[in-house]
């Protein structure tokens, strides 16, 4: 390795964690990587690829996923999934626990952020598990942990920017997450029914419902249903691409919400304009990230590690080992974008030496940054969460500490098990 | 006095263009949701595509990003690292918080320098898209000068007010408790 390398690395590292602002902390390094590799005549190629990074149709997906999910968000109809799932699985051990991580589920379906899937049912779900006697420490757990699904169950954001990087087919990695997502859903609610059956206090139990209120929860599923059936519908068959799912995804979000929803001109304003903001700050460190792509292309840095990878003998299981080690820590001081877009570029060389499969890979990254929306200090959710609720950080993460376990049991069965991963995009 | 009052009234301009630049993407963002349904939705019953969406597309996706920097940077959305930050003394925050917007300036300026450069290589070579449209590609290109140039005058707010709270006595105070 270059004797420049890691005094560069040490800039960079040292900006990050000195709190300058990501996407700068991440173009400034790009810029240091350039002159290092090339002197100053190459930053010449920094308009050309500007523009050749973001003069792209495929991330177009990005700002209309979010604006989708901000219109349910800002109509309101998150409250009605909430309170038709509510009746669904209320006789499970756990009620609106169960609730939660169902609504969260559901609400993935339809949304690729996290924090968006935590903040639209843990906003309606809070006040009904205070009220009711929860225990409030487990239920932010539920919220923290099931706010993830956003990511993992397509569409997802994270997944936009992954398969863009490692250009590999987007709705293969969306394909790719749906068993995981449901693998993972299926988890949470088998800790949550073995917990409050061990412990009955953390539950109480749930004896309303009548006739009426299953009738009303047709009403309420409906829309949710409607939009996944015919989103998910057209992009699986192949009608439609990511983007094109994703534009579609707004107009029918926008036209559910007039119809079940309370969506007005000033409603979808502040929709737009929220997704804007989110657009800008998300689409800044994917952009800073191909400048830091770009340049670790042309310092060599990423080559250079997956030849030392190769000359160490580093075996496969001990590289990924290394990658779930790295990520967790970074998780731990990085938020979900900027994880993916540092180690992404540096790790993709080296998935050719082990002969990884870029989706599985792709499956596992994201489940890794999931991980990180929940780790302390820097786990979105967590905080999303706590401003919800009102409970401390602390009562939050011991809700949610006994999840972690979850993902990294689902991380050794995606490992042991790689068709859970593969049998959908495989059949495509 | 006259210093401060110029400064403040230089800070509403630039408030002022990223609202008009919120409003653009507003507009954009609308306007990309229903163009690429409506192309999907062709395609798909009468096999029939408008063809252009793809380009117009990426053209959006750079003013949305670019103009979306600024905005993302005025509303203080963007993310960090902020547990030593956070740790700091609101004083020494306050010197990290000029020296980080400083070198981010240098960076703007930087980018704002080379994607003129594009622009006018681009003018001066009559590039244009190799699309039915033909589109002269400084113009879109110079959506990325206009969002770069209102990052930089974003920053450049930013720099005045760190300013402001590091060498103003009464702000001092504040910052000192």
């Amino acid at each position: 390795m270059d004797s420049a390398t890691i005094p560069l690395l040490l800039l960079f590292l040292g900006l990050l964690v000195s709190g300058m602002w990501i996407p700068f902390a991440v173009g400034i390094a790009a810029l240091a990587y350039l002159i290092h590799a090339g002197g100053v005549p190459s930053l010449t190629s920094l308009g050309l690829v500007s523009w050749g990074s973001m003069n792209s149709f495929t991330l177009t997906a990005i700002p209309l996923f979010i604006l989708m999910a901000e219109i349910l968000l800002e109509s309101g109809l998150s409250q009605r999934i909430f309170r038709g799932l509510s009746q669904v699985v209320r006789f499970l051990p756990g009620g609106l626990l169960q609730t939660n991580i169902a609504g969260c589920a559901v609400f993935a379906a339809v949304s690729g952020s996290s924090v968006a899937c935590a903040a639209s049912i843990g906003t309606v779900s809070v006040p009904q598990l205070r009220q009711r006697g929860y225990d409030m420490s487990l239920a932010s757990g539920t919220l923290a942990a099931g706010g993830t699904l956003g990511i993992l169950i397509p569409p997802s954001i994270a997944m936009i920017v992954y398969g863009t990087f490692a250009e590999t087919s987007i709705a293969k990695l969306f394909l790719a997450g749906i068993v995981p997502g449901l693998i993972l859903t299926g988890l949470f609610m088998l800790y949550i029914g073995i917990r409050t059956i061990l412990n009955p206090t953390l539950a109480p139990k749930d004896n309303s419902g009548s006739t009426a209120a299953w009738l009303a929860v047709v009403n309420d599923v409906m829309p949710f249903g409607v939009m996944i059936i015919l989103l998910m519908g057209s992009l699986y068959s192949g009608i439609v691409t990511p983007t094109e799912a994703a534009a579609l995804g707004c107009c029918i979000a926008w036209l559910v919400s007039k119809i079940w929803g309370d969506m007005s001109f000033s409603t979808l304003r502040r929709a737009m304009r929220k997704s804007i903001i989110a657009t800008g700050s998300i689409l800044f460190v994917v952009y800073a990230a191909f400048l830091f792509s770009y340049a670790i292309g042309m310092a060599g840095i990423a080559k250079e590690i997956s030849e030392g990878v190769t000359q160490a003998g580093i075996s496969k299981e001990m590289f990924l080992l290394f990658v779930i080690l790295a990520l967790t820590i970074l998780g731990c001081f990085v938020d979900s974008m900027g994880m993916m877009v540092i180690t992404v570029p540096i790790l993709l060389p080296s998935l050719h030496v082990y002969n990884i499969d870029p989706i599985w890979f792709g499956i596992l990254i994201v489940l890794l940054v999931e991980l990180g929306q929940v780790t302390p200090p820097m786990g979105m959710n967590l905080f999303v969460i706590k401003n919800i609720s009102g409970e401390s950080l602390s009562s939050v993460i011991k809700g949610t500490m006994p999840f972690y376990g979850l993902y990294l049991l689902l991380m050794a069965l995606i490992y042991f098990f790689p068709q859970i991963v593969l049998w959908l995009p495989g059949l495509t | 006095m006259n210093a401060s009052i110029d400064e403040s009234r230089f800070a509403s301009l630039v408030r002022k263009l990223t609202n008009l630049q919120l409003i653009i993407c507003e507009l954009v963002l609308g306007a990309l949701a229903v163009c690429i349904s409506v192309d999907a939705l062709l395609r798909w019953s009468i096999n029939w595509s408008i063809l252009i969406v793809d380009e117009l597309g990426g053209y959006a996706l750079v003013c949305l990003a670019f103009f979306g920097f600024s905005i993302a940077l005025h509303e203080k959305a963007l993310f960090r690292v902020d547990a030593f930050y956070d740790w700091l003394s609101p004083i020494n925050r306050a010197r990290y918080q000029l020296v980080f917007d400083i070198l981010t300036l240098a960076f703007m300026l930087l980018l704002l320098w080379h994607f003129w450069g594009l622009v006018t290589r681009s003018l001066a070579k009559e590039i244009s898209a190799l699309t039915i449209l033909r589109t002269p590609l400084w113009i879109p290109q110079l959506l990325m000068v206009v969002g770069a140039l209102s990052t930089t005058l974003v920053l450049v707010v930013h720099i005045i007010n760190d300013y402001k709270l590091l060498f103003k006595t009464d702000r001092k105070e504040v910052l000192n408790g």
